[in-house]
């Protein structure tokens, strides 16, 4: 289930409010348990026996880790959780891609292919996996005590509103707000006004410009096209015009903020309707004077994770040389490029952030600040929109062929009129990316999202969000309305 | 002591609600919106004007362990949520303002309007064919497309003439398309990828194919045309899709003009009213009511007209089918029909059947009966639809006239067979029928029928012949005799006058060349023309011609 559906909307979310808020406390954990998992199980009914079976193990192997004394037991009762967090991603995960480059070496050595058959991926593993990274690690370093209830431990894995997509919860942010916290009214406005904007980023602008998007450059996912269809995405690459290849780059940089900062302030607010505290998870990521900056601001949650999981264990920038420290944070950018999709074109994505991480420490960052703070910016942001290109087009030639479009400067007349939706659209994400660069900017943001509301303020911040909503149901349920005039056969 | 409490219980109450009150209420008043949705999907409280245009209805699925594991369950009862929660239509018709009062668009994704210039709306696949690129949709190249419609027109001339000693007209009636009639309104054609690619017209290539073979037909585009610089109305409206309203009753005139000059028989004429100017309606803003906005457009005034029938008791009153497309709703809905027609049954793209007391779906119907009853078989689409290339129903007819009921079944029984027992093919049909919200027999059904179309000649060899000289027994049980004997003796008949004639033999020889036939094919063809012509001058008769017996022993009535 998605929090922009009807079903979600429209049933599951008042349904769920208003039993949990008629539920006595202590009950209520229970049933958000029992909520979460029919909401697992709504998307992904084949995997929800295996997430059940794999929590359940990872809650008594960390227990018994955590009871025993002998070091060595702990480590390897550590790694067995690890591994089974870890194992159940990669076999979901990466089965397939790694299957593909055995056959294609195999093919190398004209060696006949492996048969196998091939995987669906369980929505969310890659977010409720590192969840369960973070329970066994935190543990293991003594940051907390593990939990002992069984559905304290699920609902900490699968709470719906961050189990399909973030934001990555650490267990020593949340374990205390699981059983001690506090639902106010305030919580559960500001916690609707919150939900709603996030929904207004998702349907209003995300979608909106991933429509436009997916019709210049062909869907996205390409596992799923044939060949025909994958030949014409190519000619399509081919032939594009550099105006309508910039604007499509451009539109697609947008639409994966919107969409993903807009799914995450859903949870957020969702989390908050029920007194739960989430982490942020963007912070105006596009304002960024530097590669290093965006990363610590866009998907916060998950470069935490990174920067605690992996950077440091790698010895991070306590190394012996340079190189070293180099190669650490280069890696690190490497495996979270992997993370992003189980493609070549995520792996390359993920080596040229690195690459340009690596470049900040080096020289590209005192160069930005020479540059200024406004050049710098957008110095950045045009890094990022190029790199996009191998994140939006799933075969490394394609995105090659389709930087070569950008650059190969045959622009055509640009007509406002031959798209006003798309580029009004754009024009409004673009404001709001980096309307944060100004000192009101940031002062606007602050008293809409983190400054608590007097009664006036909630009486309109309630009309405009339910105006909002109704809106944005129109939105949703007017796309896909696409009638005959009579029936047709 | 109880006081106290009292009273401290009260204060903090008190507290509590000049703190909360306000968001207390918000919060309520926002609970009670959230379910406002399924109130009204239970209830209907509200009355809204209904969506316009038609949707495939996605019926509310019953929950089994089966289709909740695999999925199928959650997604049917998504998409039936969204074609029935509460409030759908004012929060469609709300969008849909605002995206045309600030972008003159409709609703993303929906691909069912191109706007034009000067606020003209045309179907995308109307734009498409002007361009000419529309049978990309249908075909892999030009040349594959070409051939499709020539084996088609073949198809056509072979019913005509299967059906033209039985006394059964077929014909074939062009529509005009909106694109070719206001060519000057059409956006500029957007999709670049085949401009490298040779193209191609159904209407033209089938204008040509029909002249050139034979077909009967009335190509009613090329009239609007001529009559497009001198008509005092509009042909065509600019916010609907269809011929004008009043346009299409000259068009009715000039179709039974048409066919008593086929039938070389005296009909009914149609008088047309004096006209009036209204705001436009039924068809004239059929492509504005997609937009389902909220606001109706500022639109022109177009012309109607009563259309009555004039009282001639001499006068025949044929029976017609009608296969076509949805332009004949403008006719029948204003024209009388039952006045003019003995029965006027409407096989709306050779589906459903409208106007037919008997039957609804053309699978009901035994189609050597149907056609073998009729007068007229008219054959009506518009330019866009002549791809679909008559929607099966030439293939369909001529098997039914070629072929036992039991022969059909026998071909789809063995291919059912053939698809059940291959794993792989079912496992796909299982993905088409859940996508589709079909059954899995109604899918393999559907397989069966799409592989026989697809090569009827595979599995219906007569068909192969130029004109096919197996007949269904039901053609002979329809008419009581052994009709085909007697056409094939008349044939053989005239086979024997030709090859009596030297002269002759040498015409034929030469046709034989020309057209690419064998010498055989070309006598047969020569012979059997000349014994249709007979027929058709009255000069020879089918004898006992009482067509009341069918091969079920069902009574039809004719006139």
């Amino acid at each position: 289930m998605v929090f922009s559906s009807n079903i979600f909307l429209l049933y599951f979310m008042p349904v769920f409010f208003l039993v949990y808020f008629i539920l006595p406390r202590k009950v209520r954990n229970y049933f958000l348990l029992l909520a979460s998992l029919v909401f697992y199980a709504w998307g992904a009914p084949e995997f929800i026996i295996h997430l059940i079976v794999s929590v359940i193990a990872n809650f008594y192997l960390v227990r018994w880790m955590n009871k025993t004394e002998k070091p060595g037991l702990k480590k390897v009762l550590c790694g067995i959780s690890i591994a089974i967090s870890i194992g159940l991603l990669f076999y979901f995960k990466y089965g397939n891609f790694t299957m593909q480059n055995i056959n294609t070496v195999r093919g190398w050595f004209h060696a006949e292919p492996l048969q196998w058959v091939k995987i669906l991926l369980p929505i969310g593993i890659s977010f409720f996996s590192f969840q369960s990274v973070t329970y066994t690690l935190d543990t293991y370093r003594k940051v907390n005590e593990p939990m002992q209830r069984l559905s304290d431990y699920m609902l900490y894995i699968v709470m719906f509103p961050q189990l399909i997509a973030g934001p990555i919860v650490r267990y020593c942010d949340i374990a205390d707000q699981i059983r001690n916290r506090e639902s106010l009214y305030t919580d559960r406005l500001h916690g609707f006004y919150r939900f709603v904007i996030g929904l207004c980023k998702k349907i209003l602008i995300a979608d909106v410009i991933g429509f436009q998007v997916d019709q210049i450059l062909g869907p996205s996912n390409y596992d799923v096209l044939t060949s025909a269809q994958l030949a014409d995405i190519a000619n399509k690459i081919a032939t594009i015009d550099s105006t309508s290849a910039w604007i499509a780059i451009f539109a697609f940089t947008f639409q994966i903020y919107f969409d993903f900062a807009g799914y995450s302030d859903m949870a957020i607010g969702l989390g908050r309707m029920m007194g739960f505290k989430f982490p942020e998870n963007f912070d105006n990521p596009y304002v960024s004077t530097t590669i290093s900056e965006f990363w610590r601001r866009w998907h916060q949650t998950f470069s935490v994770f990174i920067k605690n999981y992996l950077y440091f264990p790698l010895g991070g920038s306590r190394v012996k040389t340079e190189a070293r420290k180099y190669f650490n944070l280069w890696f690190c950018f490497l495996i979270s490029g992997l993370w992003h999709g189980a493609a070549w074109n995520f792996v390359v994505y993920g080596a040229l952030q690195g690459i340009f991480i690596c470049a900040d420490k080096l020289f590209l960052k005192k160069f930005n600040e020479r540059l200024g703070r406004i050049p710098s910016v957008f110095f950045t942001f045009l890094i990022i929109v190029l790199t996009r290109c191998f994140f939006r087009i799933e075969r490394i030639d394609l995105s090659w062929l389709f930087i070569k479009r950008l650059f190969a400067f045959d622009f055509v007349p640009f007509h406002f009129g031959d798209n006003p939706h798309l580029y009004v659209t754009m024009l409004v994400a673009a404001f709001f990316s980096f309307f944060t660069l100004s000192k009101l900017g940031l002062k606007v943001q602050d008293k809409v999202y983190f400054t608590e509301y007097n009664r006036r303020q909630h009486i309109i911040a309630f009309v405009v969000s339910i105006l909002a909503f109704i809106f944005c149901l129109g939105a949703l349920n007017a796309s896909g309305f696409s009638p005959f005039i009579y029936f047709r056969f | 002591m109880m006081r106290i409490v009292f009273r401290i219980f009260a204060d903090s109450m008190n507290h509590f609600i000049m703190k909360n009150l306000v968001k207390v209420i918000l919060f309520t008043l926002t609970g009670l919106l959230l379910f406002a949705s399924m109130f009204q999907k239970a209830t209907h409280v509200w009355d809204f004007k209904k969506l316009n245009g038609v949707e495939v209805p996605i019926p509310q699925p019953s929950l089994t362990f089966q289709n909740c594991r695999d999925g199928s369950f959650q997604e049917r009862t998504e998409g039936y949520l969204k074609q029935n929660f509460g409030f759908r239509e004012p929060l469609v018709r709300l969008y849909n303002q605002y995206l045309w009062d600030c972008y003159q668009k409709t609703p993303v994704g929906a691909g069912i309007l191109t706007f034009g210039k000067d606020g003209w709306l045309y179907e995308p696949w109307v734009v498409a064919d002007y361009y000419q690129i529309q049978f990309r949709n249908y075909a892999y190249d030009s040349a594959q497309m070409a051939s499709m419609l020539t084996e088609e027109a073949h198809r056509v001339l072979q019913l005509q003439q299967l059906l033209e000693p039985y006394g059964t007209r077929l014909f074939v009636c062009q529509v005009p398309a909106k694109d070719l009639i206001c060519p000057e309104h059409l956006p500029e054609n957007q999709d670049k990828r085949f401009d490298d690619e040779p193209k191609i017209s159904a209407r033209f290539f089938n204008e040509e194919k029909y002249t050139q073979l034979g077909v009967n037909h009335l190509n009613l585009e090329q009239w609007f045309l001529q009559m497009k610089d001198t008509a005092d109305f509009p042909l065509f409206p600019k916010t609907g899709t269809h011929w004008s309203y009043y346009a299409s009753l000259f068009a009715a005139d000039t179709l039974i003009r048409y066919m008593e000059h086929l039938g070389d028989i005296n009909m009914k004429n149609i008088v047309i009213g004096p006209r009036t100017l209204d705001k436009a309606h039924n068809s004239d803003d059929d492509l504005e009511s997609l937009l389902n906005l909220i606001r109706p457009l500022p639109n022109s005034q177009y012309y109607y007209a009563d259309a009555s029938i004039e009282e001639d008791t001499a006068a025949v009153m044929p029976k017609l089918i009608t296969v076509g497309d949805s332009f004949w709703w403008s006719i029948s809905n204003q024209i009388p029909m039952n006045s003019i027609f003995s029965s006027s049954p409407y096989w709306y793209y050779n589906s459903t059947i409208y106007f037919d007391d008997n039957y609804s779906s053309v699978n009901e119907v035994n189609l050597a009966e149907q056609l073998l009853s009729a007068d007229f078989i008219m054959l009506f689409y518009s330019a866009t639809q002549q791809y679909k290339l008559n929607n099966d129903f030439t293939k369909d007819a001529l098997i039914a006239l070629c072929y036992d009921p039991e022969e059909i079944a026998s071909v789809r029984t063995t291919l059912e067979q053939i698809i059940r027992s291959d794993s792989s093919w079912m496992e796909k049909l299982k993905d088409k029928a859940a996508s589709q919200y079909k059954t899995l027999d109604e899918t393999v059904n559907n397989e069966v029928k799409w592989l026989i179309n697809n090569n009827p000649g595979k599995y219906f060899p007569a068909l192969n012949d130029s004109l096919p000289t197996k007949r269904s027994r039901c053609v002979d049980a329809y008419f009581n005799i052994d009709s085909l004997t007697f056409i094939e003796q008349e044939v053989e008949k005239v086979i024997q006058q030709i090859k009596g004639d030297e002269k002759q033999m040498q015409d034929i020889n030469q046709k034989a060349l020309k057209y690419g036939k064998t010498f055989e094919q070309a006598l047969y063809d020569d012979a059997l023309w000349v014994v249709n012509y007979k027929l058709e001058q009255g000069i020879l008769q089918i004898p006992s011609r009482s067509r009341k017996n069918s091969c079920h022993g069902k009574n039809q009535s004719k006139i």
